[in-house]
C-alpha cells in the first residue's frame, strides 16, 4: 500500500516536472531574448545598429589595409620583374662578350637589322653626332 | 606614350615608353632607367676623379665592379672586331688633344696639343678576380661606348614595362615596336634631315662636325684615329650605324668614321651593318642595307 502510494506521488512529481520543463521551453521559444529589466525594443535595435556600425568600420579598415598591402606587393613585384629583366640582359651580355672578339663581331653582325628603311614619319628622337 | 627628358652624362637623355602595364609602373621604371644611366656615369666618367674609371686610370691596376669589367671587356672585344679603328685605350690621346674635361668646359682655344698618342695599349682583364691591369702609360676612355651602353641598360630596365626608346646624346636603343610601327629616328644626311625606321636594336651617330675646338690655331675634335693618335682626318664627317644594340652601334660608328668613306663602305658590307655615310663634300652614301 505504501509502495503504491509512493509510486503515485513519484509519478505525479515526474509529470509535474515534465510540464514545468515543457512550459519553460515553450516560453523561451516564444521570446528567446526577453528585454532586460529597464530596457525596451528601441534600445536593443540601437545597440544592434551601433554594433553593425562598428563592424562596418572594422571591415572598411581591413579592406583598406588589404588594398594597401596589395598595392605594395604589386609595386614590389614590378620592381622585382624589372630587376630580373636587367640581370637576364646582363647575363646575356656577359655570355656573348666573354666569348671573345670574333664572337662579339659576329653577334653585332647577326643582331643588326638586315635592312633599315627611310620613313616619312615625323621623328620621335634624333641620332646626332655625340 | 610617356616621354621623359633630362640631362645626364653631359648630354641630353630622352626616354620614351609605350606602357603595356599600369602607367604608374611605367613611371617607376622610367625612374629606375634614369638611375641606371646615373650609375653608369658614376662608374665610367673620365672627368670625375672619383669614378671607377678614373681610379683605374690613375692606379693602372684595380679591382673593379662587374659593370666596368663588362664594359671594358666589350670595348676591348670591339677593338679587335673593328681592326683597331675603335680603341678604348685612347684616354691619353684624347686628353692630349685638349679634351681633358667635359665638352662644355673645353676652352675654344688653348696651348698647342700634346704629342699624339697612338692606341693599341695593353689591357689585361682578370675575370675571376675582377681585376683590370693597364699597360704602362695606358689610360682608358670609354667615351666611344659608354653612352650606347647606358642607353642599352636603361632600355633593358624600361623594356620590362613596355616598348621603349632611350636616347643618350643621340645614341639610341629600342626595345619592341612603337605601337606596331617602327620607331622613327631622325638623322642628318648631307642633303638635309631624314628619318630612319628602327624596329629593334640600336642606332648611333659619330661625327667630327659638332664637337670641335682649337689648339694654337689648329682645329681639333674628339674622334681620335688610333693609328695616329691625332684627330681623325678622313673624307667622312658623320656616320650613322644601326646595329644589334646601341653600344655596338656607337663603337662601329666611330670605327667607320675613322676608316674613311671607302673603308667604311667595305666594313659596313663585310659586317652587315646598315650605315649612312656623310662625306665632307656633302655627298651621302647609304650602305649595308639602308634604303
Amino acid at each position: 500500500m505504501t509502495d503504491r502510494r509512493t509510486f503515485t506521488i513519484r509519478t505525479a512529481a515526474l509529470g509535474a516536472g515534465v510540464v514545468v520543463v515543457l512550459g519553460a521551453g515553450a516560453a523561451f521559444a516564444v521570446d528567446p531574448f526577453p528585454a532586460s529589466a529597464g530596457g525596451d525594443v528601441g534600445e536593443r535595435i540601437e545597440r544592434i545598429e551601433r554594433r553593425e556600425r562598428v563592424l562596418a568600420q572594422r571591415a572598411e579598415r581591413i579592406n583598406e589595409r588589404s588594398a594597401r598591402l596589395w598595392e605594395s606587393y604589386r609595386v614590389r613585384l614590378a620592381a622585382r620583374e624589372r630587376q630580373i629583366a636587367r640581370i637576364r640582359a646582363d647575363n646575356a651580355r656577359v655570355r656573348s662578350a666573354a666569348a671573345g672578339s670574333t664572337a662579339a663581331a659576329a653577334r653585332a653582325r647577326a643582331a643588326a637589322p638586315a635592312a633599315v628603311a627611310y620613313t616619312p614619319a615625323a621623328p620621335v628622337a634624333t641620332s646626332g653626332s655625340s | 606614350m610617356i616621354r621623359r627628358s633630362l640631362r645626364a652624362m653631359g648630354t641630353d637623355l630622352e626616354l620614351l615608353v609605350v606602357p603595356d602595364r599600369a602607367e604608374d609602373e611605367a613611371r617607376d621604371a622610367l625612374e629606375d632607367a634614369v638611375a641606371e644611366v646615373g650609375a653608369i656615369e658614376r662608374i665610367a666618367s673620365r672627368f670625375d676623379p672619383g669614378s671607377e674609371l678614373s681610379r683605374l686610370n690613375a692606379a693602372g691596376r684595380a679591382r673593379v665592379s662587374v659593370e666596368l669589367l663588362r664594359m671594358v671587356r666589350l670595348a676591348v672585344a670591339l677593338r679587335a672586331a673593328t681592326g683597331g679603328r675603335f680603341d678604348p685605350t685612347m684616354g691619353r690621346a684624347v686628353a692630349a688633344a685638349g679634351y681633358d674635361r667635359t665638352l662644355d668646359e673645353v676652352p675654344a682655344d688653348g696651348p698647342p696639343p700634346g704629342p699624339p698618342a697612338p692606341g693599341g695599349g695593353r689591357v689585361r682583364i682578370d675575370d675571376r678576380g675582377g681585376i683590370i691591369t693597364l699597360g704602362p702609360g695606358v689610360a682608358l676612355d670609354l667615351g666611344g661606348i659608354a653612352k650606347g651602353w647606358a642607353a642599352d641598360r636603361a632600355a633593358d630596365v624600361l623594356g620590362a614595362t613596355g616598348s621603349c626608346l632611350v636616347s643618350v646624346g643621340g645614341d639610341i636603343a629600342v626595345r619592341g615596336a612603337m605601337a606596331g610601327s617602327p620607331w622613327p629616328v631622325g638623322i642628318v644626311r648631307g642633303d638635309g634631315p631624314a628619318t630612319l625606321a628602327l624596329w629593334r636594336g640600336g642606332m648611333a651617330t659619330s661625327g667630327r662636325d659638332r664637337r670641335h675646338w682649337r689648339r694654337a690655331g689648329e682645329a681639333m675634335h674628339h674622334v681620335i684615329d688610333p693609328a695616329t693618335g691625332a684627330p681623325s682626318a678622313t673624307d667622312l664627317v658623320r656616320v650613322t650605324v644601326v646595329a644589334g644594340d646601341a653600344a655596338h652601334a656607337e663603337a662601329w660608328a666611330t670605327a667607320l668614321l675613322v676608316a674613311g668613306c671607302a673603308g667604311a663602305r667595305r666594313l659596313s658590307l663585310r659586317e652587315g651593318l646598315p650605315a649612312v655615310l656623310v662625306r665632307a663634300d656633302g655627298a651621302t652614301l647609304d650602305v649595308g642595307g639602308v634604303g
